[in-house]
């Protein structure tokens, strides 16, 4: 059964299930445990004896969280930085990738284009993140969510170019050449025909740009320290350090922080698994 | 003007935004990292001096440096092939026809999805000494309580269980991606010359996800060794020196402490090793 064709035997059946079940109890069972704890009581959290399904649930937490630590603030900066990072790298790398798939650029200029796209994705943060700053500090952008922004395209810009490639190069050029041979010029023809045939892959490397962005953590550290532009991750990090055994508050920060993902992934996870298996080509 | 030219000048055009972003934000600071390399630079007085390799000799000289390269080093491979191991496993289920597949599948994605320090928040719970619901379970099953974060031993171990936890799913999908890609006929060719389910997977499936295998792991070879997050927060390096890593080395020099010269030579540094650590990899997959 596990590899494809032939017969299965009952006994395999049940190793297959047990597997199966004990797998998606390891992947959801942290989850959970966020979320449960996130509701339940100071007393329930710090016991000798785990409460595995609290007795009462409280939003206590939540209100300390949203009012005493103004996580709403937190969640708008970082919704601000992802937007306009993903915003910025859709841009410069669809025309990039389109560049790259269909017109004539010189081989070599290509090639090593591509090459350096793909190192730029392998190398430590550290190999560009100190000058960075410098030049960062010296536009004044330093502790804004726009300087922010502008550092993710170390990482969202390779990212863009790299899928969007991928999603162009699987896209039959016939239309384009007919409307070639129709005389329109390549600006209408990307309006008109490309883009909106390639829209479901320029929404797949918009949300795993924007799921990147907004777990971030390494960057948004050293680029913000204000408090007015902090990312939910810096706050929820300042947290775990400062106080790490305040656990209820601690969830349901971090759960608040994962909301947009988990309520996003079911709707878009078709296009993230196709991300994904893009990547492997 | 002509097609073809006009067809050339679009596409300079076309890359250009793309080419000064990667100008001012990677070649020109990566240029400019190996210089400072050279240079003693306290930031916050604001004092820059020539220093030659001193920074270089004065990382390698320092125990903390050093055992930083060991952990990343050793947590790279612990991690990539736990994640490696586990996320074939996963793939071959889930490549399987069975009822609730389409159901489940979203499921099993949704770690990797997850913002890093909340996978941080409820992991540090769940591994905690006293509150934490794995030492409880330890005590259910009646093995000994464990000491997860606080045991030099352990520390490293509990920060590969949790990356192993969040991007395994990331090995799976590259992985299920490959396995969907085999024709079905090549196994029924393979049953039809009587070769059992173990030769099946040798000799049809392995030799045709290689690439796949080849290229998941190379990306995670070089994402873990980039690790940060979880131990700057799960343990903050410790106990003692137990789960510093190269990035959270190079972070507190640069960022705590903002010597900006040493820094950047422990950057270079990085960049070697795992320049070194995928050249080795690629050389020895190709053979």
């Amino acid at each position: 059964m596990i590899v494809m064709g032939g017969k299965t035997s009952k006994v395999e059946k049940i190793a297959f299930y047990t597997v199966l079940a004990l797998v998606m109890v390891l992947v959801l069972f942290p989850i959970y445990w966020m979320a449960v704890t996130s509701i339940k009581t100071e007393g329930e959290v710090i016991t000798e004896v785990p409460v595995w399904i609290p007795t009462v649930a409280t939003l206590e937490h939540y209100k300390e969280v949203i009012i005493d630590m103004e996580f709403v603030k937190y969640i708008v900066n970082t919704a601000i930085v992802s937007v306009i990072a993903v915003l910025i790298s859709l841009i410069t790398g669809a025309f990039a990738a389109y560049a790259l798939a269909r017109l004539p650029l010189p081989a070599k200029l290509a090639s090593s284009f591509l090459f350096f796209v793909l190192l730029i994705r392998m190398l430590p943060s550290g190999a560009f993140v100190i000058p960075l700053y410098l030049i960062l500090d010296r536009l004044n952008l330093i502790n804004t969510l726009l300087g922010l922004a502008i550092a993710y395209q170390v990482y969202t810009l390779p990212y863009s170019i790299w899928l969007l490639l991928g999603f162009f190069r699987a896209l039959p050029s016939e239309l384009e050449e007919a409307a070639m041979v129709d005389g329109a010029s390549r600006l209408i023809i990307l309006k008109d025909v490309v883009f909106p045939m390639i829209a479901p892959g320029l929404a797949s490397t918009a949300i795993l740009n924007f799921i990147m962005c907004w777990g971030e953590y390494l960057y948004a550290l050293i680029f913000l320290s204000s408090p007015d532009v902090l990312t939910v991750s810096v706050v929820i990090g300042g947290f775990i350090t400062e106080y790490g055994t305040l656990w209820g508050e601690l969830c349901a920060a971090a759960l608040l922080s994962s909301l947009p993902v988990l309520a996003f992934s079911f709707y878009v996870q078709k296009y993230i698994i196709r991300s994904y298996m893009m990547i492997s080509k | 003007m002509n097609p073809k030219l006009k067809d050339k000048l679009t596409s300079y055009f076309f890359i250009l935004p793309s080419l000064v972003i990667f100008t001012l934000l990677t070649i020109y600071p990566m240029m400019e990292t190996v210089r400072l390399s050279f240079y003693r630079y306290y930031y916050i007085r604001q004092r820059v001096w020539f220093v030659g390799f001193k920074n270089y000799v004065w990382l390698l000289k320092n125990d903390l440096f050093l055992r930083a390269i060991f952990n990343t080093l050793e947590f790279d491979f612990m991690a990539t092939s736990l994640q490696f191991l586990i996320g074939l496993l996963l793939a071959l289920i889930f490549n399987v026809e069975f009822k609730l597949r389409k159901v489940f599948l979203p499921f099993v994605i949704l770690p990797m999805l997850l913002p890093p320090v909340a996978v941080c928040s409820v992991w540090k719970l769940m591994l905690d000494y006293r509150f934490g619901i794995i030492n409880d379970v330890m005590d259910y099953v009646g093995l000994p309580r464990l000491n997860w974060l606080g045991d030099p031993n352990l520390a490293m171990l509990s920060i590969v269980i949790v990356d192993t936890w969040q991007y395994t799913p990331f090995v799976f999908l590259v992985l299920l991606a490959g396995l969907q890609s085999i024709p079905r006929e090549l196994y029924e060719a393979a049953m039809i010359d009587g070769a059992g389910k173990f030769d099946r997977f040798k000799n049809v499936t392995l030799p045709l996800l290689k690439p796949f295998i080849m290229v998941v792991i190379l990306l995670r070879v070089i994402d873990t060794f980039k690790i940060f997050t979880k131990p700057a927060l799960i343990t903050g390096g410790g106990p003692g020196d137990a789960t510093e890593t190269l990035t959270l080395y190079f972070y507190k020099e640069a960022f705590k402490f903002f010597k900006l010269g040493i820094g950047s030579a422990a950057a270079v540094i990085m960049t070697v090793i795992v320049g070194v650590v995928s050249l080795v990899y690629l050389l020895k997959v190709k053979m």
